[in-house]
């Protein structure tokens, strides 16, 4: 019996739910996967000319890592949070097609254990890095059965959110419950709803260029071995996929975010209109930014005008969000909870990571950044940083509401305090590594790389375990403490009060959940 | 919904559309103006499928914004790639 | 834990999904590996889509009807045609990648074959025609229906199949044998390739569609279709106009300029 289920119950569901945990489970397997692999990663850089990896194994666990993280960790981790608590906060019994959930479900499970199984193929596995840039990526510079499989399992991944995407855009649009108008959606729906448009949008166009590249690969065409196709190709048709796809890495955690701090401050979100404005132009721009990658890749002029301008320009409403969740806890009643210890650290990182970001719009100075530790520092702050913290806040906020009982608080106040201080010492001198190459497997005692390498090791052995004790402390809470009241932390959002139609005014803190007058309807309500 | 007449109506002009689009091939004349035809008549085409067939015109412009901006997304990438061509490089 | 479920407690669970998925992962495996694995893939999902046929024909997952919700902006479609759009709205952004990629790549090309002398237009203007008519005949389908003519259904959606085959078996087993035999082959040089990649995706989408009016045929014949009650017989006609709407942009792309 698991969790009140049995193994076939969990095998045979439809149900959002047990959906969402299960979600939620292989993430963050998956997370102790790619977080192995950059453990590997920092042991072999942490003093010059190691061989504890060589160039092509350690090339293998750079792809993998990344791979994994990006796609099979924070994406799903956002999902699985999406499923369980989306239906619940707009009224919806479930989400528009259950079975097509549970099969988005099974195909992104099948579709990691094949990508971790591609390093048991002669060869191994994929060496080409997440970003799988042509030439490298075809068949005659990555000749190892291993890479076309990686290619062929994202594909199916590809396939596994382009389902789920085209399912919750359905529930949001069409399962609310009565009086849950759009303007009264709560932030994390909204924050989901502006994921899944952009991952409807974005995936396609990878889709496309993995079934080029299969083709080239398994069937002899040469897209992206040409000149005529070749690596511009395949970044055009990357990049409009990477870019938002980091938007939708990023989402579930900012509007995770927000719920939190206004649950732990007492506040209303700061002119939440506005701030769900700022949120769709954030949306609509983060899919006209992404040449931003192809700086310097020697096109045309009017690219690195037209793609600095918007990349400058989606930062305005991006920082827009960022002021709106900080001027959410002006003058409220802050409770340092665990989840909210996490947020507040994920606006520290968002800010760190942002400026390091923006500087790289500015394509003078892409120059220099590009392909250094300094791009590589910027995404782990928005990555591992901002987006990680907000979805372990997200676990830890809605943890009661999945399992019915708390966790451990001061154990996660400990942990968070470990894992802050951790995540710095490993990402920080990476800022002043801007000098040092990313992806390459060691480097000469002469380049003066060391010390900051062997300092981001050091951190890399106080994160890595206390991400381990973060998910033990969840584990162990589940097991072995008591179940708890349905709203511990007084919050006023509707998965916790059930209230869909408004008839509590938002300034109201309500005494007890699900009061008798939640199913009235205000004269507000129409439209 | 409209009636079978409309229907057969529109699929005798998709038929003669497609062999205009044939016949304007071979006609004499400058290479991009014959593709320039031969596309409106494809897109007048897939317009008047997605108009009628799918009946979009009927469903009005709230569902058909959806497709609406995957075609603009589309565009938009076409756009975009067509000033990385090999114009120097 | 258990008690907490009762909101949503309708016995929906299957074990299609994880099979489903199993099985196309087992199909991609067995492509990089061992061919037999990929026919066992095959076979799973097959078994398994029939599995799911016949849990559509049974209704036993038809959506009982939702209490009042709000609906705004999309009050009139109903979720099933929304999430049909959903889709479509996601193959028109993998098509028009795929005809970008194309443009692009011969748009850098020096030189390229002259699409008259390649292939045989009369016979691919004939093929086009014919996917045009099963579009009519798919309309005509839910037309019939919608007044409640479950013969004109039948017919319909029969010749809408019989059509869509005719369109398979020409290009497949004629001009596509012609085209190899001149030499055109799919890794021959990129025109040969964006043709065959491109035409061949579609081919597929055309072959899914088929198999999903299929199962309307079925449905049709055990007399699930009402003139009240056709979601289904819209939905999947929604699909394949679509995929007649890629055609028509494919045909002049590849077989006139």
């Amino acid at each position: 019996m698991y969790h009140g289920y049995s193994l076939k119950e969990w095998l045979t569901t439809t149900n959002h739910k047990r959906i969402g945990i299960l979600y939620i489970i292989t993430a963050v397997f998956f997370l102790i996967i790619a977080g192995t692999l950059g453990m590997l990663m920092r042991v072999q850089l942490a003093a010059p000319d190691q061989t504890f990896l060589d160039p092509f194994q350690y090339d293998q666990v750079v792809t993998l890592h990344g791979l994994l993280m990006i796609l099979w960790v924070l994406t799903p981790l956002g999902a699985g949070l999406a499923n369980y608590v989306v239906p619940l906060q707009i009224g919806a019994k479930d989400l528009a097609f259950p079975r097509l959930n549970a099969t988005s479900y099974w195909t992104y499970l099948f579709s990691g254990v094949l990508l971790v199984g591609t390093v048991f193929l002669p060869n191994g596995g994929p060496n080409t890095g997440w970003t799988l840039y042509a030439p490298l990526n075809t068949i005659q510079f990555s000749p190892q059965p291993g890479a076309t499989l990686a290619i062929l399992a994202l594909g199916l991944l590809a396939v596994s959110i382009t389902m789920a995407s085209i399912n919750f855009l359905t529930t949001i649009v069409k399962n609310r419950a009565k009086g849950m108008t759009w303007t009264r959606l709560p932030i994390f729906s909204w924050s989901i709803l502006m994921t899944m448009a952009l991952a409807l949008f974005a995936f396609p166009p990878l889709a496309a260029g993995l079934a080029l590249l299969t083709s080239d690969r398994v069937l002899g065409t040469v897209f992206f071995s040409s000149t005529q196709g070749g690596s511009i190709l395949w970044d055009e048709l990357f990049w409009f996929f990477g870019h938002p796809e980091v938007y939708i890495v990023v989402f579930p955690a900012l509007g995770i975010i927000a719920e939190v701090f206004m649950t732990f401050a007492k506040r209303p979100l700061f002119q939440r209109k506005i701030f769900i404005i700022e949120f769709a132009a954030v949306t609509f721009l983060s899919m006209g930014v992404w040449m931003h990658h192809m700086f310097t890749t020697g096109v045309n002029y009017d690219v690195l005008q037209a793609f600095s301008v918007t990349t400058l320009a989606i930062s305005v409403p991006f920082e827009g969000l960022v002021l709106g969740l900080v001027l959410t806890l002006y003058k409220g009643r802050i409770r340092l909870t665990a989840p909210m210890l996490f947020c507040i650290a994920a606006i520290f990182t968002v800010t760190l990571g942002g400026v390091t970001g923006v500087l790289q719009a500015f394509p003078t100075l892409d120059y220099a950044f590009r392909g250094t530790y300094w791009v590589v520092g910027h995404f782990h702050y928005v990555m591992a940083g901002t987006t990680l913290f907000g979805l372990i806040a997200g676990l830890y906020y809605w943890w009661p509401k999945i399992t019915n009982r708390k966790y451990n608080e001061t154990f996660a106040k400990i942990t968070f305090a470990i894992s802050f201080i951790g995540f710095n010492i490993l990402y920080f001198p990476y800022f002043f590594l801007l000098d040092m190459p990313r992806r390459i497997s060691t480097y000469s005692v002469l380049s003066g790389w060391a010390s900051l390498n062997f300092d981001a090791t050091v951190g890399a052995f106080v994160f890595g375990p206390a991400v381990i004790l973060t998910i033990l402390n969840l584990i162990i809470s589940y097991r072995k403490n008591v179940p708890c009241e349905s709203n511990p932390w007084e919050a006023k959002e509707m998965e916790w009060t059930g209230d869909y139609s408004g008839s509590l005014s938002t300034s109201q803190i309500p005494t007890t959940p699900n009061s008798p007058e939640s199913s009235k309807l205000q004269e507000d309500d129409v439209k | 919904m409209a009636g079978i007449k409309l229907y057969i109506g529109i699929w005798l002009g998709l038929v003669i559309a497609t062999v205009m689009e044939v016949v304007v091939r071979s006609l004499p004349g400058g290479a991009s103006l014959i593709v320039l035809v031969i596309g409106l008549i494809a897109g007048a085409k897939a317009i008047v499928i997605s108009l009628y067939y799918q009946h979009l015109r009927y469903e009005g412009i709230r569902l058909a914004a959806l497709p609406l901006a995957a075609v603009i997304g589309v565009v938009f990438l076409g756009v975009s790639a067509a000033f990385t061509l090999a114009m120097g490089m | 834990m258990k008690n907490e479920e009762s909101r949503s407690e309708e016995n929906k669970s299957s074990f299609m999904p994880l099979i489903i998925a199993g099985g196309v992962a087992l199909f991609l495996l067995g492509l990089v590996i061992y061919i037999p694995l990929l026919v066992a893939g095959l076979i799973i999902v097959s078994v398994a889509l029939l599995k799911v046929y016949k849990d559509g024909t049974e209704e036993k997952f038809a959506q009982t009807k939702e209490a009042e919700e709000e609906k705004f902006p999309l009050e009139s479609v109903s979720k099933e045609k929304l999430g049909l759009w959903v889709f479509l709205a996601s193959e028109i952004l993998i098509f028009g990648s795929l005809i970008i990629a194309y443009i692009y790549v011969r748009v850098n090309s020096i030189s390229w074959p002259i699409a008259t002398q390649t292939h045989d237009v009369l016979l691919g203007m004939t093929n086009t025609i014919i996917l045009l008519t099963s579009s009519l005949t798919m309309i005509l389908a839910l037309y019939s229906i919608r007044a409640g003519n479950v013969k004109g259904l039948k017919i319909c959606l029969g010749s809408t199949v019989a059509l869509g085959v005719a369109f398979l078996s020409i290009k497949l087993g004629i001009e596509w044998p012609a085209l190899i035999r001149n030499g055109f082959t799919i890794n021959s040089g990129l025109p040969a390739s964006s043709y065959y990649v491109l035409t061949g995706l579609h081919a597929m989408h055309v072959a899914v569609g088929l198999v999903a009016i299929g199962y309307l045929m079925i449905r049709t014949f055990n007399g699930g279709f009402t003139s009240t009650k056709h979601v289904a017989v819209e939905n999947i006609g929604l699909y394949w106009h679509f995929v007649d709407i890629v055609w028509m942009f494919l045909f002049p792309l590849f077989y006139l300029i």
